[in-house]
């Protein structure tokens, strides 16, 4: 008895830690201190669909992100390619449905990488390069899903030292960048099982903001 | 019964112009413009299993679509699997590249970017983006230029359109954080022609020929009348003269010149002067020279 009212006492603290966690915001952080690293306008912002079973393709809708975002019009089609194929993904079945699209539309193939582990400097390095990488992304620390545990695919929009940015392709909108801090990111990305997956696209990202002098 | 079940379908899952296949419960069914037939489960073209979703995301509104039990630790690099530190390498050592590097962002229709891209070439040293007219990233650029040259930081250094590209990338024979070498100095334009003169300037006097010029005559004439006067004008005058002084002239006038000589010594001689004696001591004084 006492075993369970511990159990639901641990739960119900790390529950409202999640909760409480992190915040919305646009294409600054919270602190102001810094700008995206890749601000992606929002009428590039796809919103997650189904494919022909009716499981998700938030793996493709990041996918698409990634391709707006760094010119690679496989990653672009994809998306609307895998509304009539099943959905759901994971890093074989994604390499298996970018071939077969590729294939069928004849569009080149780029160079990309696939990570299934713990770490996350290396989204600080892509980010910080420009790149925007895929991410699963196991439950939302401002609250969305009501907080609940999800099996998830987002876009990494920033990543620093100081501030990870996740662009949801369930909550589209240049407002809506849950911004987080890198504990806060680890714990949504590696959850449950403690390892993560991450898709990053090697092809040349746009060149910063252009400043005139 | 197909009907309300064609019906069911549609609301569910919208008019689809394309045929598009659904699975609902175990059973596939196959709509297109509203209607919907069953069919036999379609083969599955990827050949990859179909795996649970972890979660099914919350409501319809939120569909995910990770397959947890797919996801085993591990990297790959287009699909093949590699070790970890391959997998880092290829990510950490090509990007830090792009901070190294000049970044080019050429604007413009297709054919402008093709033949803008001609002209540039390839540079190690330089990464090209090519974006048409309407993408996300020209809106924050300047209008109406083709190719724009970016430090990696995003500080624009040229830009200009297809007339310009050799100019432009002359900025890259260094890198891009480097000293931009002094230009050479300009070489001083020739000066430009003198614009013609509408009025046209006076014609030159008409060159004089020698025999017209009446001086020549004039020192000629002169020069011939003094040998003249030399040959005859001189005896001329003497005879003149001689026929005044008389028959006796020349003694007259050697007369005159003995007459000034002897004025002449008479002034320059004096009469000789005696001095008085001066009484000399008798023995010289003792002990030198005298003066004490």
């Amino acid at each position: 008895m006492l075993n369970r009212v511990f159990k639901a006492f641990v739960v119900l603290t790390m529950m409202a830690g999640i909760a409480m966690a992190g915040s919305v915001g646009g294409f600054k952080s919270p602190d102001g201190k810094e700008n995206m690293n890749c601000p992606l306008p929002e009428s590039l912002h796809q919103r997650n669909t189904v494919g022909s079973d009716g499981l998700g393709l938030c793996v493709y809708a990041s996918a698409k992100h990634t391709g707006q975002w760094q010119s690679e019009q496989l990653f672009i089609a994809i998306f609307d390619w895998m509304k009539r194929h099943p959905g759901g993904s994971y890093p074989t079945k994604f390499t298996a449905t970018l071939k077969q699209c590729a294939k069928e539309k004849g569009l080149p193939y780029p160079d990309y990488v696939q990570i299934q582990d713990d770490d996350i400097e290396i989204l600080k390095t892509a980010c910080k390069n420009g790149f925007m990488p895929g991410v699963t992304y196991g439950y939302s620390p401002t609250g969305r899903y009501n907080g609940k545990r999800i099996s998830h695919m987002v876009s990494v929009v920033h990543a620093s030292d100081d501030w990870f940015a996740v662009l949801d392709n369930n909550y589209p909108g240049e407002q809506n960048f849950e911004w987080l801090s890198p504990s806060e990111f680890k714990g949504a990305h590696v959850s449950p099982s403690g390892i993560g997956w991450k898709v990053i696209l090697l092809t040349t990202p746009p060149p910063p903001k252009p400043r005139y002098k | 019964m197909r009907f309300v079940l064609s019906l069911l379908l549609m609301l569910t899952f919208g008019l689809q112009a394309d045929a598009q296949i659904f699975k609902r419960g175990t059973q596939y069914y196959s709509c297109q413009n509203g209607s919907c037939t069953k069919i036999a489960p379609p083969a599955n073209p990827l050949n990859v299993p179909e795996l649970p979703l972890g979660t099914k995301g919350v409501g319809e509104d939120f569909p995910t679509g990770v397959n947890p039990e797919g996801i085993e630790q591990g990297h790959s690099i287009n699909g093949v699997k590699a070790t970890k530190a391959e997998v880092y390498s290829a990510v950490e050592t090509a990007l830090p590249e792009l901070s190294k590097k000049w970044r080019l962002v050429v604007v413009g229709t297709m054919d402008q970017r093709k033949e803008a891209l001609a002209k540039i070439g390839t540079k190690d040293s330089v990464v090209v983006n090519v974006f048409p007219p309407d993408h996300f990233y020209v809106k924050d650029m300047k209008p109406d230029k083709l190719i724009t040259l970016m430090r990696p930081d995003g500080e624009v250094v040229a830009d200009g359109g297809l007339a310009d590209v050799d100019k432009v990338m002359d900025f890259t024979k260094v890198g891009p954080f480097d000293p931009q070498p002094k230009p050479p100095i300009p070489k001083v334009p020739d000066p430009a022609p003198p614009t013609p003169d509408p009025t046209p300037p006076p014609a030159p006097a008409p060159a004089v020929p020698w025999y017209a010029n009446i001086w020549h005559y004039i020192w000629a004439a002169g020069g011939v009348l003094l040998t003249i006067f030399a040959r005859y004008g001189f005896p001329l005058i003497a005879g003149f003269l001689t026929t005044k002084l008389g028959p006796d002239a020349e003694a007259k006038i050697q007369a005159l010149v003995d007459e000034v000589a002897a004025l002449r010594s008479k002034t320059n001689s004096y009469a000789p002067v005696s001095l008085p004696d001066v009484p000399q001591p008798a023995t010289p004084v003792a002990g030198g020279n005298g003066w004490k």
